[in-house]
This record gives structure tokens, sequence and C-alpha cells, in this order.
């Protein structure tokens, strides 16, 4: 709900500064270990959008996989399944690269 | 015509700016700041209480506690002798953020602390993506909880740095299998520091306690 509100905010402060009047698409990046869900960022986005003029706005997501690399071996992997453990060496020394994203990458305007 | 701009921010950039500006006045202080998560009902207030007994003449401790409604937690913190005490009422929000805790830390005088603990609101999902500044993250967990825990809430223990296994005085009256837990906390985050201690038996709090002298003088000498 939080993370839905900053998202308008700032779209709703791009657009003034950039002059538009219909923002059509908002692109967001979240990885797997921001600890939000999807599915309940879009929930809140539609609810809390309707009283705002992104009402017509539509929120793109694209989740972010889990992508490691082994400070032991140098193996890079992804994880699926939250086991932060290298499946080459076994080594616990796990450095994550991608998957903690929350950002805002674009907004498309008319 | 349809304009597409790039524009990269992060979602929670305004919280990051606020949590680093914490993380340097309170660096600057040389205090030791450590935001304690956990499920409701873990025991973060009784680990408080047992560490103001414990450790109050050793180091003058400040105490941030957040809650939803009511500031029980904060009177009980100050009942165990908490001199430096602060509630912070979210008024709904289920996690703390760096705006709430910078202005609860403008009504204390940070110079005479060593040790800041921010006891966050109860709950393993949302308090993970709010950096407020801290040192490190503790997180807590009790054995009338699942053992599963750390694979349910992965984010929180791969961002904490030291795990507390609390209530271990009641250890076999339920299903919890203490070594599963910290097989499964391992899986998430090899570098945790894992404690297991009671908080009513007073069982390993030395542990708990060394780890906190050992954070603090590392901080003082950082």
């Amino acid at each position: 709900m939080r993370v839905a509100r900053e998202i308008i905010s700032f779209s709703q402060q791009e657009m003034q500064s950039r002059n538009f009047n219909v923002l059509k698409e908002i692109g967001v990046k979240v990885g797997k270990l921001s600890c939000i869900d999807p599915e309940s960022l879009r929930f809140a986005f539609d609810m809390l959008k309707k009283e705002t003029e992104l009402s017509g706005t539509e929120l793109k997501i694209e989740t972010v996989s889990i992508e490691a690399v082994c400070r032991s071996c140098g193996r890079e992997f992804i994880i699926d399944e939250f086991v932060f453990i290298c499946p080459g060496c076994g080594s616990y020394e796990v450095e994550v690269r991608k998957g903690e994203e929350l950002i805002i990458t674009h907004l498309t305007f008319e | 015509m349809a304009e597409r701009v790039q524009v990269e921010e992060k979602v929670l950039s305004e919280n990051d700016k606020l949590a680093a500006q914490i993380r340097k006045d309170l660096g600057a202080r040389k205090i030791l700041a450590l935001n304690l998560v956990s499920s409701p009902g873990s025991g973060k207030t009784s680990l408080l209480e047992k560490t103001l007994s414990l450790l109050k003449d050793e180091f003058r401790i400040g105490l941030i506690a957040g809650d939803v409604q009511t500031e029980n937690d904060a009177i009980r913190l100050e009942r165990a002798g908490g001199k430096i005490v602060r509630p912070i009422i979210t008024g709904g929000a289920c996690h703390l953020d760096a705006r709430m805790l910078g202005k609860a830390l403008e009504k204390i005088d940070t110079d005479s602390l060593d040790l800041l603990f921010i006891e966050n609101v109860g709950n393993l999902v949302c308090p993970s993506g709010f950096d407020l500044g801290e040192d490190m993250k503790v997180v807590l967990i009790s054995t009338t909880e699942g053992d599963d825990k750390p694979l349910k809430y992965p984010a929180m223990f791969r961002k904490s740095s030291a795990l507390v296994i609390n209530k271990i005085d009641l250890l076999g009256l339920s299903d919890f299998d203490i070594d599963k837990a910290e097989k499964n906390a391992r899986q998430i985050n090899g570098s945790l520091h894992i404690m297991r201690i009671s908080c009513r038996t007073g069982d390993n709090l030395n542990l708990w306690c060394d780890w906190l002298r050992e954070q603090v003088s590392r901080k003082k000498n950082a």
C-alpha cells in the first residue's frame, strides 16, 4: 500500500513537472527479494489510482529473479527457492547481484 | 503521441535518503543502532527488558518502541529501567520508516548514548524494505512459532545480521525443531550469528550480552 502510494505520488510529480496531462503507463521492476508481491502491489495501485488523475494509468510490473554469485568459486546462478547456497561448491558465501530492486523504470505519457 | 521517459527511480528513495542521514548522524556519535524485528509476540519487548536489567549500568541505552497503537511497550521499557525511551505510534502502518525514526530521535539527547535499540512493529514482511539507518537488523523468532519462519520470510532473514531464537525453555512443548530452524535460517543467510535464549528463565542471555558488548566496542573503535 505504502509502495503503491509512493509510486503514484512520484508519478504525479513527474507528470506535473514535465507538463503532461495523461500518463499511460508506469513501468516498475520488482525483485523477488524485495518482499513486494506483484499482485498485491497491482491491487493497491488500482485501488488508489481511482481517485486521482492516474485512473487510466496501467502499471507494468516486471519481476526480477534473484541472481547471485558465489564468493568462493565465482559461479553465477539464479536462486528460485530461496536457497542461498552455491550449487557448485556448497559455499554459503553468496552475494546477491539482482533481485532486491524496487524501481520505477519508466513513465509513458501521452 | 506517446512519450516514454526513463526514470530509474527507487520507489523508496526518500526513505533511503533519510535513513542515510540518520546513519551518518549516529555514526558520527559512534552509537550502535540495532533494528529489532520479529513477528508479534516473539519477545522483542521482553528481550529489551532483560537487556536493560543486565546492561543498563554498563551502557547508556536508548530505546525507540514502535507500535501500531498504544504506548504499552514503551511503558514496559521505562518500568524495566529504561531512562531514554520514546514511543512511535505508527497509526496503522505495519512498519517504522526513517521519517518516523528521525522525528523520534529529535526528542532524544543522542550525545549521551552508546547503544540504540529500535523495536520495530511486529511484522516480518514490510520492515525489511525500510532502511532506518541502523547498523544491523536483529531478527527474533520463538519456539512457539513455526521452524520454517526463515523460509517464509527470506528477505528479512537475508537482511539481518543476527538471529535470536527465544523461548528455548519451551522446547519440546511444541513441534518446533530448533536445529531445523537454524538450518533454514543458514540456507537463507550463511553469515547470520545465531543465539538460542530464553527471556523468561534468563538462559543464555550472557551470549546475547557478550555479542552486544562486542558490537558496541567494535562501533566505538570503528
